[in-house]
């Protein structure tokens, strides 16, 4: 499997944005820590990137979950924040109908 | 400065627009959601008063639903239209130039009101008895001005002033 599209790592930044939003939950990072879709950087980026590395992985991991974001979103983003961002960005890369299940409308 | 005009979220429209802010109600407010992935926009319109003179500025009023850093950015678009005009209506529009505001730093405690100006610099030479839209949005892809706040900006007023 593939890492994801620019257009979807796009469409993830934009459904978890809403999603803080309407949760009202405290965001003190900027929005390009959490995706660039112009330079194609930032966390959804990252986890994607980690997740395709090592999801054929089959010798021993020393690079966690947590190692592969930025060492200023790993302090920005709550470990709630960081559950949501992995799972949106595992269910993009199943498909729009995973993600729409945990985010809603993705655009 | 004289007032010349306000909106809030049951006074705007969104014809046309493919992208347009959500209306929400939010403790109670009732406000224009405007995302931070993408340039939303909605419109305002009205009949320029008699009197009106002068550099016209939006006063853009609300408050960030999650971000406590960073900057959001906004734009503006003006068409104006004399009763004398040669505008086929019915089948163009014509908007000036994009107008973008000085990028404004967000409180640093969500749900804190600040405001956002936009000089309408370019404000398609409107006059006293012109029939008028002014297309207003986040500038959320960054085109004019400097957006880096995370999340929706809450939009609960805008206020169209003159120099009077």
């Amino acid at each position: 499997m593939a890492a994801i599209s620019t257009t979807d790592r796009a469409r993830v930044w934009r459904g978890l944005m809403r999603k803080w939003s309407a949760e009202r939950a405290i965001c003190p990072f900027d929005k390009f820590s959490l995706y660039n879709p112009t330079a194609n950087t930032g966390a959804v980026a990252d986890t994607d990137a980690w997740i395709d590395s090592h999801s054929g992985n089959t010798s021993v991991d020393t690079v966690g979950y947590n190692g592969s974001l930025s060492v200023a979103m790993r302090s920005a983003l709550t470990a709630d924040m960081k559950t949501d961002l992995f799972l949106s960005v595992a269910a993009m890369r199943r498909g729009v109908d995973y993600i729409r299940r945990l985010l809603g409308e993705v655009d | 400065m004289a007032t010349r005009g306000t909106w809030h979220r049951d006074s705007v429209s969104f014809e046309g627009m493919a992208n347009f802010p959500q209306p929400l109600q939010v403790n109670n407010r009732k406000v224009l959601a405007f995302d931070a992935g993408t340039d939303e926009l909605c419109i305002l319109d009205g009949v320029a008063p008699q009197g009106l003179t002068g550099t016209l500025t939006l006063v853009v009023q609300g408050f960030m639903a999650s971000a406590v850093a960073n900057t959001v950015g906004l734009r503006a678009a003006v068409e104006a239209i004399t009763s004398v005009d040669t505008l086929d209506m019915d089948a163009a529009e014509s908007y000036d130039a994009e107008n973008y505001a000085t990028s404004a730093a967000v409180p640093g405690t969500a749900g804190y009101p600040f405001s956002v100006t936009i000089t309408l610099t370019n404000a398609d030479g409107m006059a006293a008895g012109d029939q008028y839209r002014i297309r207003i949005g986040r500038d959320a892809d960054g085109t004019g001005s400097t957006d880096s706040a995370t999340g929706d900006l809450y939009v609960t007023e805008i206020e169209l002033r003159d120099g009077a």
